[in-house]
């Protein structure tokens, strides 16, 4: 009830601007008063999250734009997303692990070696096996598992997104021809939004 | 102001076929036009509905990588629809994520609502929610005016006015024509009644230009026209031989008059001859009367004298009445009540001028005898009385007599002479007497068609003579 007033109070101001009339201009200002302060208080106390809680949420949200193959995942197979080398997000996938994907259960595995993770669906591959790199991808050759990192130069050096940070907000890098080469189908929305790293060939997909 | 049931038929037509046409076509056109904004609302909340669906569905990525630059982006996709003011995304915790105006106008976006549309003062606010992957990401909200709708009634209004002065010139001139179906024949029935009314001239007739209820109303109006001008040709006739009728009876009536005038004068003529008459045989018996009594005077013999005076008292009588006939009013008759009283005076002074001890009373109705009844009815009164006064009282006896005439029963007449003297004498017929008087009063009673009845004793003697009124 209380909401509903407010909202036709919040209309009714922006209509002021449509109305010229001096009543209006003095009840709009009162109105506008009203609603600034609702809006500060509205956004006053929400923390900014942190960088990996947003990076968290991304690698969490890259499965709602990426398609596997089906014999990859399956309808009822869960999702898997492991973090290889020192795990950075502490416990910023905590709001996430309850829920689905497209369907599929989340699984969250961390480890410190490649051969100790399950088959994973996304690889988040830590800053700490920039050293592994080759390897990883060696090991991994083209097996549908999107890659992931926030090392500088990870999508051109073979792996498929890479974080990097542009005017304090996190935005990420995609390596189309390796996602390609993986059997990946990403979304354009998502192309949209990423830097996009094209090795050898323009078009995308 | 004139009001309208006082405006010609004319008129009042061309009003109700405008009127009515027109308030046709406003009531359609309006319902039309209502149609028209009720379907284009549903159409701006379709098309504004579906660009809200597309812009959260190409929002989802911007949403879910936090990325506004890329929702601002998407939003200004909108610029292809005019009439969108502004637009703007929210993100899950409903915080403005991206905005988009059209102008740069003092823009705040509102509170972020669920889903709907809401029309306010010619403005449409559509809020649509954004999800991915059936979670509810965020929501998007666009602010339309209706300034293109309105615009669109305005054009709408104009031809409906267009299209309602373009009908009703094409009613007034389809009308006018249908109109004089009805005007025409009406005014030219007005125009005939008004020569009917103002020339009483009623041989017009009005013009009949159709069967129907304006056909039969002419037809019935003519033909109280014929009936008017027969019933005037009746009247002028009736009117005509009364006239000739009374010119014959004017005539008539003169005819009459003259006769009338020509009776009166002969009646009148002989009216005068009548008395004439009767006064020259009044004053003939008058002259026997004097001749009689000149002659008794030169007579020594008692008995002789007696007879000739007997005769002068009947020569008398009958002069009497013819005096009456002559001095009274009418010449038939006489008022024999008075005749009576003369008659009994006459003979009183003729026989005993000297008695005063005998009365004579007379007592008598108002009766008129005509001529042929009074002169023997008053030598009858002439000789009872005058035996009465000669027989009846001798030697100085006093008495009395009585005269009665009155109205009987059944039209008689009833003539009564009584007195208290010595009577009649013994064993005397009136019928065998040798006495010229009796033997008179005998035949004069037969002449009246009467009857004597007589009743003597000694105490007097009475004579009942009754007759018809009219013998």
């Amino acid at each position: 009830m209380q909401s509903h007033t407010q909202r036709s109070q919040t209309v009714s101001f922006i209509n002021m601007f449509y109305m010229r009339t001096s009543y209006m201009r003095t009840y709009s200002m009162l109105v506008c008063t009203l609603l600034v302060c609702v809006l500060c208080v509205r956004s006053a106390p929400a923390q900014q999250p942190s960088e990996h809680q947003v990076k968290a949420a991304f690698l969490y949200n890259f499965a709602n734009f990426v398609q596997w193959p089906t014999d990859a995942l399956a309808d009822t197979t869960t999702l898997t997303i492991g973090i290889l080398g020192n795990d950075p997000f502490g416990n910023a996938f905590a709001p996430f692990e309850k829920r689905k994907v497209k369907g599929h259960p989340l699984r969250i595995v961390r480890s410190t070696r490649l051969q100790e993770l399950p088959v994973c669906h996304v690889l988040f591959i830590s800053t700490s096996e920039e050293k592994h790199f080759e390897q990883i991808f060696q090991h991994l050759k083209d097996r549908p598992v999107l890659t992931v990192s926030e090392t500088p130069n990870f999508a051109q050096v073979g792996g498929m997104i890479n974080f990097v940070l542009q005017d304090n907000k996190v935005r990420f890098e995609i390596n189309l021809q390796r996602t390609r080469e993986a059997q990946l189908k990403l979304s354009s929305k998502l192309l949209k939004l990423a830097l996009v790293i094209d090795g050898n060939e323009e078009d995308q997909d | 102001m004139v009001r309208f049931r006082d405006i010609s038929i004319k008129r009042k037509l061309t009003a109700i076929i405008m009127f009515s046409s027109s308030i046709a076509l406003l009531l359609s056109c309006a319902a039309l036009a209502t149609y028209d904004w009720i379907s284009s609302e549903r159409a701006l909340v379709r098309r504004i509905g579906t660009m809200a669906e597309i812009i959260g569905f190409n929002s989802t990525a911007a949403l879910a990588f936090d990325n506004a630059q890329d929702a601002s982006e998407t939003l200004s996709a909108l610029r292809v629809e005019p009439h969108v003011i502004a637009a703007c995304i929210y993100d899950d915790e409903k915080n403005v994520f991206a905005i988009y105006q059209r102008e740069i106008l003092p823009f705040s976006p509102p509170q972020a609502a669920p889903d709907g549309n809401q029309f306010i003062d010619n403005h449409l606010h559509l809020y649509r929610a954004i999800e991915l992957d059936g979670q509810r990401i965020g929501s998007v909200y666009i602010l339309a005016d209706l300034g293109e709708m309105q615009e669109r009634l305005r054009r709408y209004v104009g031809i409906v006015a267009l299209a309602v002065m373009i009908a009703s010139l094409a009613a007034f001139l389809v009308g006018s024509r249908l109109r004089d179906q009805i005007s025409t024949p009406l005014l030219d029935l007005a125009s005939k009644m008004r020569i009917v009314s103002n020339e009483k001239d009623y041989g017009v007739r009005a013009e009949k230009y159709s069967e129907d209820e304006l056909g039969e109303l002419i037809d019935g109006f003519n033909a109280m026209l014929a009936q008017i001008q027969d019933r005037d040709a009746a009247i002028r006739q009736a009117r005509d031989e009364l006239e000739n009728k009374a010119d014959e009876l004017q005539v008539e009536l003169a005819e009459r008059r003259r006769i009338e005038a020509q009776i009166s004068a002969s009646l009148e003529e002989k009216e005068v001859l009548l008395k004439e008459i009767h006064h020259r045989v009044k004053n003939n018996l008058q002259v026997i009367s004097s001749l009689l009594d000149l002659q008794a005077n030169n007579i020594a013999d008692a008995r002789t004298v007696e007879m000739f005076r007997d005769s002068q008292n009947r020569v008398t009588s009958m002069g009497l009445i013819h005096e009456r006939l002559y001095q009274a009013s009418d010449l038939a008759r006489i008022d024999f009540s008075e005749y009576i009283q003369e008659l009994s005076k006459n003979l009183f002074y003729s026989y005993s001028g000297d008695a005063d001890d005998i009365e004579i009373s007379t007592s008598a109705d108002e009766i008129f005898l005509d001529v042929d009844t009074s002169i023997p009815c008053g030598l009858i009164i002439n000789e009872l009385v005058s035996n009465c006064l000669k027989y009846a009282f001798p030697a100085g006896r006093g008495g009395r007599i009585e005269i009665e005439l009155k109205k009987d029963a059944d039209n008689q007449r009833l003539l009564v002479v009584r007195d208290d003297g010595v009577g009649l004498p013994e064993g005397m017929d009136f019928r065998t007497t040798k006495s010229l008087g009796l033997k008179l009063v005998s035949t004069l009673v037969r002449q009246l068609k009467g009857k004597l009845q007589l009743s003597s004793h000694g105490t007097g003697a009475e004579f009942k003579i009754s007759f018809p009124a009219n013998a």
